[in-house]
């Protein structure tokens, strides 16, 4: 798993790698903490991670519950893409879900 | 690749037990119908054999057997399903099916040339009992191998094409909150929720997220969501059910069947969240009430006095039939009843069993030897312990063995088929009865005695019961009865094979026997030694008994075979009535009891119960073959010449007496050390090439010792008992 | 990408009808016979599920679950013990180790697929 932000003012973006799963969930919930303490906007680019499981989809759902903060996901892969659908989340998440879900 | 095809000959090997076991259970299941109307139970379980073996065979691509077995399966799929009944010609045809079945599982293992001729003539007339036309796509069409699940999930989208009023049939509603522990078990929901696609089609889903709290006061490994989900299938509660049972723990898991779908659904869901308008939406949402009939029971509930809850009301306006409510209690209570059969047996891999009585067999050897060095030291408070561990492990080892103990029903199964096709073949009425078949012994045992029994079988029919012109000349029932009885006698199993034929022809077994030089005429016998004598070898009363076994062997090979299992084969006959043949053996081959002796350096152990005596070798013996004892004369061999030994010879060397069956012999030893407790091991291959020797064992004091073939030794002498019965004993009348 | 699966078993057989049932459907398989032998196995790989039998030379299916999930790595591999005994406190120790999905011996291939396709999306 990896994830580094790089902060642009009150923005920050970051690469997210490997898994999102119950392995990775407690540690990328520290690092969201941390970051998140010091910005008002995060962008969280999805195109590394390699496998997701309930778990993970979950600290999406908790990343966007931080107050007054924006969390927004982005370039889901077809590994994320295919649990946002099953589990009917793309609308509750609003985050912009392009076409990688037809191509794949 | 060496190691996969290695790999997959193994594996083969698991299913084709499997499949022999299943192939049994047709049989039996088919030879009931026979009798009886088969009930539900039997049609479904018939149904089920062809099915796994399909399907077990598809695993390992076995593409002929999936073939052939596809058609068997439809036509056993209708029987279950009433659309087709059974008569004697059906039964006739899913017999020989099964045969095939099994020929072809038996061609894989042989790696022989598939019957496909045979496979094609017999789809024929699976397919005439089908009522399709013969020589449609299926043989030597396309094979389908597909296994059935996917074939039963595949149909439902079409079905669920058709419009809504199929899908409102077949909509389940499932209402799922795992337990927060569920993500931390390495269990993950939406798997889960993702298998239900093998069952039909999701529908929709709601994920609820009520509960998940906020960012700060959220753990990531704990679940907080749940999910609303309506499913579309033809599956049913049972298998729906199956999919969440490694979460049925902690978790709440509520499935409403589709004529359920609005009432009971709405009753449970209030019960977990309360709000109402929520509840509305989702379900509105997955399609399993309609916006109208929400908004009407949301009307009814805002009029009442006394609010009452959604369900009840809904019930109540009748847009509902109140269907029986499928509550988790019961569903617990039902897993609870499935445990407790479950528990009553339990089933254990042969060799886990094996090893098992093989440690409890040197538990055994090392308690004795320790309790033998115990005696020596004079303490008796020690010995007194020594005696009561030593009869603890004794009693271990009887319990152990009886875990291996397996009912001989197990054998006489496979008889009724038997006893039905050889009637056939020989144009006469049988009728097979069978007592004592929960009589048990060891495995090992059983799997060797089914050879012998059927010799015995096919010779009771063959040449005991006579035709049906002859029984009624005689005023006997025209149907003839071939029993097979089991039952326990001191540590030994009884297993007779009586017929109501003709009985045994003494004088004119007398007469054969003097023909052939087996015996002298003017020998005097009692009726018992006579009848022994078609057990000879080389006997033979008429040009029939080549054809007993419809193998060409004869009788002393059934004897011979039931004297390695160190059994006896006893024959009683009365004329015209009935003849009994009844077969003695241990109930294990596994510890027996032993004689020890030395010969050279090397240890051998005998069978205790085939020791007669011990004496002292004459010293005038010189090179002969027999001594006179008793007036009798007594073959014998040196187990130093048997066994290559060399070094000193003891000055004064032993005979001991054996016996075996009728005969007798001696075998010359240097030294005898006594009774001893002997665990029978296998051979390892370093002794495969050793003679005379059938097992082998760990003495107390650590060395090998070899547990002589005695009747292989005896046959060794044969010969010579053979030649001096012909010659000596005119001479001694 | 193949997902893994570690089968523990000290029956060959046991482990080859398994082992083949689950590559024919594309997961990839480690075998071991023992729990010591399973536990030398993971050696840092990823795996996604393990299937153990409880009764084994050497190291129990049980000890060996409470000893792999003490590895951060593997604390929450789903296990699936396969039993042969109805006996109710060996499968409440299995429990707390953190074996929650049993399967009783003996078994069809298929059932075996089914459960891992439940457990393993």
């Amino acid at each position: 798993m990896g994830l580094e932000f790089q902060r642009d003012g009150t923005q920050s973006s970051a690469r997210l790698t490997g898994e999102l799963t119950i392995y990775t969930v407690g540690e990328l919930k520290t690092a969201l903490a941390s970051e998140l303490v010091a910005v008002d906007a995060l962008e969280i680019d999805l195109t590394g991670v390699t496998e997701m499981d309930t778990a993970g989809l979950q600290l999406m759902l908790i990343a966007k519950r931080y107050p007054g903060k924006t969390v927004q996901f982005v370039n889901h892969p077809p590994a994320v893409l295919r649990l946002v659908d099953l589990a009917n989340l793309g609308s509750a998440l609003g985050d912009p879900l392009y076409l990688a879900a037809v191509e794949s | 690749m060496a190691d996969s095809s290695i790999d997959l000959s193994q594996a083969l090997g698991a299913f084709m037990e499997e499949a022999r076991e299943l192939l049994d259970q047709m049989e039996a299941i088919l030879l009931r119908a026979e009798e009886a109307a088969c009930d539900e139970e039997d049609l479904n379980a018939l149904f089920r054999c062809a099915h796994t073996i399909k399907g077990s065979g598809g695993l390992f691509g076995l593409d002929e057997v999936v073939r052939f077995t596809h058609v068997v399966e439809n036509v056993l799929d209708r029987l279950r399903k009433g659309s087709l009944q059974f008569d004697s010609a059906l039964i006739t045809l899913l017999l020989e099916c099964q045969d095939h079945i099994s020929n072809l599982i038996v061609a894989v293992a042989e790696h022989s040339e598939m019957p496909v001729a045979r496979s094609d003539a017999l789809i024929v007339e699976l397919q005439g009992v089908l009522g399709q036309a013969p020589g449609g796509p299926a043989p030597g069409g396309p094979v389908a191998t597909t296994p059935a699940p996917a074939q039963e999930t595949a149909a439902e989208p079409e079905r669920d094409e058709d419009g809504s009023a199929v899908m409102a049939a077949d909509h389940w509603h499932l209402s799922l909150r795992f337990g927060e522990g569920v993500l931390q078990d390495g269990m993950d929901p939406l798997a889960f929720i993702n298998y239900l696609n093998q069952y039909g089609k999701i529908a929709h889903i709601e994920t609820i997220t009520d509960q998940l709290p906020d960012f700060d006061g959220a753990d990531p490994e704990i679940c907080y969501l749940g999910f609303e989900v309506s499913l579309i299938s033809s599956a049913s509660k049972a298998e729906i059910e199956g999919v969440f049972e490694f979460v049925q723990d902690n978790s709440q898991i509520l499935i409403l069947p589709p004529q359920s779908r609005i009432a009971e659904f709405l009753n449970q869901i209030e019960a977990l969240h309360g709000d109402v308008s929520r509840i509305g939406e989702i379900l509105v949402a997955c399609g399993s009430v309609t916006a109208k009939e929400l908004e009407q029971a949301l009307a009814e509930q805002r009029r009442a006095e006394t609010p009452a809850r959604i369900g009840e009301i809904l019930v109540e306006q009748g847009a509902v039939p109140p269907t029986v409510v499928e509550a988790a209690v019961k569903k617990q209570i039902h897993a609870e009843e499935r445990r407790n059969v479950e528990s009553k047996s339990v089933k254990v891999p042969a060799e886990r069993l094996d090893a098992l009585i093989d440690r409890v067999g040197e538990l055994v050897i090392a308690g004795v030897g320790t309790h033998a060095q115990i005696g020596r030291l004079d303490k008796p408070d020690l010995l007194e312990s020594a005696d009561l561990l030593l009869s603890l492990v004794e009693d271990i080892r009887d319990m152990a063995l009886r875990l291996r103990m397996v009912a001989i029903g197990e054998v006489f199964s496979r008889f009724p088929r038997v006893v039905r096709d050889v009637s056939k073949e020989l144009g006469k009425q049988i009728e097979l009865r069978i007592h004592g078949a929960e009589a048990e012994l060891d495995k090992s045992m059983v799997e060797k005695i089914g050879d012998p029994l059927m010799h015995l079988v096919r010779n009771s029919m063959d040449h005991g019961i006579e035709s049906a012109e002859v029984r009624r000349a005689r005023g006997k029932p025209e149907v003839g009865t071939v029993e097979l009885n089991a039952y326990h006698e001191s540590g030994s199993i009884n297993i007779e094979v009586k017929d109501d034929g003709g009985g045994l022809d003494r004088e004119r077994i007398f007469k054969k026997a003097v023909e052939q030089g087996l015996i002298s005429p003017e020998a005097i016998l009692s009726d018992q030694d006579v009848y022994r004598l078609i057990l000879a070898p080389g006997f033979s009363t008429a040009e029939k008994i080549t054809n007993l076994s419809g193998r060409g062997v004869g009788m002393d090979v059934v004897r011979s075979n039931i004297e390695a299992l160190r059994g006896t084969l006893d024959i009683e006959s009365v004329p015209g009535q009935s003849t009994t043949m009844r077969l003695c053996l241990p109930l294990t081959l596994a510890i027996i009891d032993g004689f020890h002796v030395g010969v050279g350096s090397s240890h051998f152990i005998i069978p205790l119960d085939m020791v007669v005596e011990c004496i002292e070798l004459p010293p005038d013996i010189g090179d002969s073959a027999y001594f006179e004892q008793r007036g009798e004369p007594l073959p014998f061999i040196r187990l130093r010449d048997v066994f290559g030994e060399e070094g000193p010879a003891h000055p004064r060397p032993r005979i001991i007496v054996v016996r075996f069956g009728s005969r007798r012999a001696g075998l010359v030893v240097d030294r005898i050390y006594g009774k001893c407790q002997t665990v029978i091991k296998p051979l390892g291959p370093l002794f495969a090439e050793v003679p005379a020797v059938s097992g082998s064992t760990i003495i107390g004091n650590g060395d090998v010792g070899m547990i002589l073939d005695i009747p292989a030794l005896i046959r060794h002498c044969s010969d010579i008992e053979r030649s001096y019965l012909r010659l000596a004993r005119p001479v001694a009348a | 990408m193949n997902k893994t699966i570690l089968i523990v078993d000290d029956s060959t057989s046991m482990r080859q009808v398994v082992s083949m049932a689950l590559k024919g459907n594309s997961y990839d398989v480690i075998e071991a016979v023992d729990g010591k032998d399973a536990l030398a196995k993971l050696d840092g790989r990823k795996i996604h599920l393990v299937i153990s039998d409880v009764n084994m030379p050497n190291m129990d299916g049980i000890t060996f679950v409470r000893e792999m999930k003490k590895l951060p790595a593997y604390k929450f591999v789903p296990v699936v013990m396969l039993t042969t005994e109805g006996a109710e406190e060996k499968k409440k120790a299995g429990q707390e180790a953190g074996a929650k999905a049993w399967v009783v011996k003996p078994f069809q291939p298929q059932q075996m697929l089914a459960v891992v396709s439940k457990l393993l999306m």
